[in-house]
């Protein structure tokens, strides 16, 4: 593994929940979370709404500041980061949304919504500024003449994310955090935009956080996954191997409920059991315990640690090794 | 087939569209035998939505309209040309729907139990309108049912709140339920909940369901036919385990390549190009731009559906052995 870009360290998130007029309690959005990105890799953090991914991806950006718990970047504490510094971060990590709709502004250009981060971060004017949108339009397989002075509802869906991309890696960024860039998109173009990620990724030697709820996503492109639930990491490894032979019986869960093209296929019943609990009503010991088929006493009781395998695989899960 | 539940033929809806009329749904016909699981797949835009407000004559817009063709139901009754009371009769009574966004449909002030008493109400249920209620909140598997009717929408999970949409829409014992991307907006895990769910109710309830969905892995783990639509025509239809096994449209060759499978890794696949706008539709086979098999009589000459086997496709080249592996030279 190469030099982490970015890292959270013990990261620890506690929103303040309205439960009553004047009753409030902690919501652990995330619970003692730790995960390196390093230079020229994807990783993908996989898990249910309300496991706390996004959030992660918040605070790894700068865009949320941790209950507890540290970001680093390159080393140095996010919170430590003033000026010149702070501004240098905002530059060297960027973030591409779900929905390019509503991160696009419907009244300016495509050319003109590249142009933003040049000319803000980089400086650039004139000749500079539109030779270099050109480039980056036909980065991302857009030619240019036939875009630049588009409006974004005059693009497909699929048309828009890539002006979102254009624009994340207009500022040359080390990392690229990536919120379900696919999700809104039909199944027929979501290569396109995967493809896109995988080949700026390689060809600028990017870390990339795909934070995604689609594990066909993250199979595609990633090569670590990481699993949260309930705010904690429940799994972590290459993505072969962890999708191969699942440890974690959530992660098996999460596979087992993802459809397939193929018809023949038996799917287990029912699996897995229930919904995701509300993050303010953890349950006891391991989180999961409500909901696996494999619970027993000790789940219910202790909190199992993420434990390192011989695999290069990370798991907390008290029965890991018999199932 | 025995005696069809729905016998659509040559349905035709068209928009109006700054003073001209655009054809978005182009002669589609489909048949849904009693207690049938059918699919109806294609990307967004090709007309998928429309077919099902067309089937009950209800649309989202004042815009869109049915232009033409047939639709036979149940005892052959024929619903294209209803009067619009006796459609809402047959509407929510014998054919319930259920559609993508449940936060669309509930009313967030008024409690669920109370939200689906009204589709009872409206039908003038002859029964008890509590106990059947009831009856519904635990034929969807939400706990504790008899809690449940005094919440409000938003105090249920996502999941929780698409069973109430589904209890709603079933409440009166429909022959037939339309469901429009029902799990689309859902997570994974109740995705297959809300499946799973779907196969019971059809097996104990013997109801046919029309799903509609772009997602070829839906498809496969729920139907039992499928008919693939592009650009407001089918361009083919089988059962599900023929079409996985042998698709013959090129489309349904590069949807099914397309579709991202979680258990292996497989090179990144998209069809090349895009959803052609209604306004101006290709001529010919209106997928030839996008197909790397096309050749002159495509561009000049609309396929039509021809059936074979189990099933029916609408392609110039289907017999010729190239349009088996439409996409395997091609590294798109």
């Amino acid at each position: 593994m190469n030099a982490s870009v970015i890292a959270a360290h013990d990261l620890q998130h506690v929103f303040a929940m309205r439960t009553g007029l004047f009753a409030r309690r902690p919501l652990y959005a995330l619970d003692g979370v730790s995960l390196d990105l390093g230079r020229n890799e994807t990783i993908a953090l996989v898990g249910e709404s309300g496991s706390g991914k996004t959030t992660l991806g918040r605070l790894l950006v700068g865009l949320q500041t941790p209950s507890r718990g540290q970001v680093t970047y390159r080393g140095q504490d996010l919170a430590a980061l003033r000026g010149e510094a702070w501004r240098a971060f905002r530059r060297a990590a960027q973030v591409v949304f779900q929905d390019p709709a509503a991160s696009l502004n419907p009244r300016r250009s495509v050319a003109s919504a590249v142009a933003t981060g040049l000319e803000g971060h980089l400086g650039l004017r004139g000749t500079a500024l539109y030779t270099r949108v050109d480039e980056l339009l036909e980065n991302v397989g857009m030619p240019p003449a036939q875009y630049r002075d588009r409006l974004p509802h005059e693009l497909s869906g699929g048309q828009r994310q890539r002006v979102a991309i254009a624009r994340a890696i207009a500022v040359d960024p080390e990392v690229l955090i990536a919120d379900e860039p696919v999700s809104a998109l039909d199944v027929s173009v979501r290569a396109h935009i995967l493809r896109l990620l995988q080949r700026l990724q390689h060809e600028r030697g990017l870390a990339c956080l795909l934070i995604t709820h689609d594990l066909g996503v993250a199979r595609a492109i990633a090569d670590r996954v990481v699993v949260l639930y309930l705010g904690r990491i429940v799994e972590q490894g290459p993505a072969e191997t962890l999708l191969d032979r699942p440890r974690h019986p959530y992660t098996r869960s999460l596979l087992d409920a993802s459809p397939r093209p193929d018809p023949a296929r038996a799917r287990e019943p029912q699996a897995p059991r229930g919904e995701i609990p509300s993050a303010v009503n953890r349950p006891t010991g391991c989180h999961f315990h409500p909901r696996c088929p494999h619970a027993v006493d000790r789940c219910r009781e202790e909190t199992p640690n993420l434990r390192s395998f011989d695999d290069g695989r990370l798991a907390a899960c008290h029965r890991a090794e018999e199932l | 087939m025995t005696e069809p539940l729905l016998d659509v033929r040559d349905l035709r809806v068209s928009l109006r569209r700054s003073g001209r009329e655009v054809s978005v749904v182009d002669g589609v016909s489909l048949a849904i035998a009693p207690g049938e699981f059918v699919g109806l797949v294609g990307e967004s835009g090709c007309g998928k939505s429309m077919t099902a407000f067309g089937l009950v004559n209800l649309f989202p817009t004042p815009a869109a309209h049915l232009a033409g063709g047939t639709v036979t139901f149940h005892g052959g009754r024929r619903l294209d040309g209803l009067p619009p009371a006796a459609m809402r009769r047959i509407r929510g009574a014998e054919i319930g729907m259920v559609f993508q966004d449940p936060n669309t449909y509930l009313d967030p002030l008024l409690p669920i139990g109370h939200q689906i008493a009204e589709a009872l109400r409206e039908h003038d249920f002859a029964g008890d309108v509590d106990a059947r209620v009831l009856e519904l909140l635990t034929l969807m598997e939400i706990p504790d049912p008899a809690l449940a009717v005094r919440r409000f929408p938003h105090e249920l999970s996502g999941g929780q709140r698409q069973r109430a949409l589904i209890a709603a829409a079933l409440a009166m014992n429909p022959k037939l339920l339309i469901a429009d991307e029902p799990t689309t907006a859902l997570d994974v895990t109740i995705q297959a909940a809300i499946l799973d769910l779907l196969r019971r109710l059809r097996r104990q309830l013997g109801i046919g369901v029309l799903l509609i969905t772009h997602d070829l892995g839906v498809i496969a783990e729920t139907c039992d036919r499928v008919y693939v639509m592009y650009a407001g025509r089918i361009v083919e239809s089988n059962t599900t385990a023929s079409l996985f096994a042998t698709p013959r449209h090129p489309y349904s060759q590069g949807l099914i390549k397309a579709t991202l499978r979680p258990d292996r890794r497989e090179a990144l696949f998209s069809i090349p190009g895009q959803v052609p706008s209604p306004d101006s539709p290709p001529a010919g086979c209106r997928f030839h731009p996008r197909c790397p098999i096309a050749i002159a009589k495509c561009m000049g000459q609309s396929p039509e559906l021809v059936s074979y086997d189990s099933g029916s496709v609408a392609c110039h080249r289907a017999h010729d052995p190239a349009a088996r592996t439409t996409w395997s030279a091609s590294a798109a």
